[in-house]
């Protein structure tokens, strides 16, 4: 499965990149369901519902969609890092990992189910923006291979600051 | 001197960046007035600029900010752009986050000091708490650097000086601390009539293709 997470207009996206409608090997995810309201770190995707998450608002299952062997991101930067919809997306999907903690390379990381669907082999994200300061691109970057390494991503994907988002993203 | 506390957990109670925001508001009482605002309601814009600094109190989520507050960082430097404020006030940043090295704020530090740059407000410098929400159930001899962390941003902070961002984790071993707090959990699993296994394999109410 190939998931998109974006934050553009969901009706533009879909026009710009119309192979990609009706796809049974693409989910895209999109603020498609009314306004996605934000994590209240209540853990209730760890400890009450594991994967689902208490707030009943469409992207309840956000943990489950935001799952495959591709994931591709696309997103505004906005001050080095990405925009609240995207930014949503991944508080809304801690559920997809465990409350448990390992050290993983020396450092702290969240345990991972041991199901392939749910590590992310190939983790591809684009920001865009036209004024992307180098202080951004720096925290941006680091961002990323954080993300990574949480996730259990293997290498593969990579970082792109891009201007154009229909120019310049292959899908 | 007047500071603003911005508070970005989206928790109602019990948060860990209310109890830094108290600590740091005490602290503060004979050097001048706190006032704290709650980044989940974007309101009072004219309150927080009437402040010499602003001190940005947030939870680690996924290495980075809350979403809310990026949406409150935007919203505040849309109003910056309308109404420029008489004063320069200070920017400073305090993320706490149950990992143990506190390092890992470094990216989410890092958003708050591109806003500044954004707004052309002076970035002074941030403090990256590891085992934030665990720090306060540590006997005092697992949290002198801690605690020493916390000293050093306060005395940049009160006067209004820059520095390298500050990262504190407790004095016990990391294997010791992956051992306590994973511990922790097994109540409150239990307290929902769940198992470890439960959590590892989770059974669905309903798998969702959308």
């Amino acid at each position: 499965m190939k998931v998109i997470v974006h934050d553009l207009d969901p009706e533009e996206f879909l026009k710009a990149f119309p192979d990609l409608k009706n796809r049974e090997d693409v989910r895209i995810i999109a603020e498609t369901e009314g306004s996605i309201r934000k994590c209240i770190g209540c853990f209730g995707c760890w400890i009450k519902t594991p994967m689902q998450c208490i707030i009943k608002d469409g992207y309840d299952d956000i943990a489950t969609r935001f799952a495959g062997e591709e994931i591709i991101i696309i997103s505004r930067c906005v001050y080095g890092g990405y925009s609240r919809f995207v930014k949503n997306v991944f508080d809304r999907s801690i559920g997809s990992g465990t409350p448990f903690f390992e050290i993983r390379n020396g450092e702290l990381k969240h345990v991972l189910r041991e199901n392939k669907d749910k590590i992310y082999p190939n983790f591809s994200v684009y920001m865009y923006g036209n004024n992307i300061t180098d202080l951004e691109k720096e925290m941006m970057s680091g961002l990323y291979i954080a993300n990574k390494a949480n996730m259990g991503a293997e290498t593969t994907g990579e970082l792109h600051f891009i201007n154009d988002v229909y120019e310049e993203v292959p899908l | 001197m007047k500071l603003a506390m911005i508070m970005g957990s989206p928790k109602r109670r019990g948060s860990m960046s209310a109890h830094l925001i108290k600590e740091m508001t005490k602290a503060t009482r004979k050097a001048g007035e706190v006032l704290v605002f709650n980044a989940a309601k974007p309101e009072r814009f004219d309150e927080v600029l009437s402040c010499d600094r602003l001190v940005f109190v947030f939870p680690l989520y996924f290495d980075s900010l809350p979403s809310h507050v990026v949406s409150y960082l935007e919203q505040l430097a849309a109003y910056i752009k309308e109404h420029p404020p008489e004063k320069t006030p200070s920017v400073y940043a305090v993320c706490n986050l149950g990992f143990y090295e506190g390092y890992q704020t470094k990216w989410a530090l890092g958003r708050i000091q591109c806003w500044a740059e954004a707004v052309s407000l002076p970035w002074k410098t941030g403090l990256g708490i590891g085992a934030g929400p665990f720090t306060a159930h540590l006997p005092p001899e697992a949290r002198k650097k801690t605690d020493n962390g916390k000293e050093k941003f306060l005395e940049l902070l009160f006067s209004d000086t820059a520095g390298d961002n500050i990262y504190t984790e407790p004095d016990i071993p990391k294997e010791m601390f992956v051992e306590i707090a994973n511990a922790n959990w097994i109540p409150q699993l239990e307290a929902n009539h769940l198992t470890v296994d439960d959590v590892m394999h989770p059974k669905l109410r309903h798998e969702n293709g959308k």
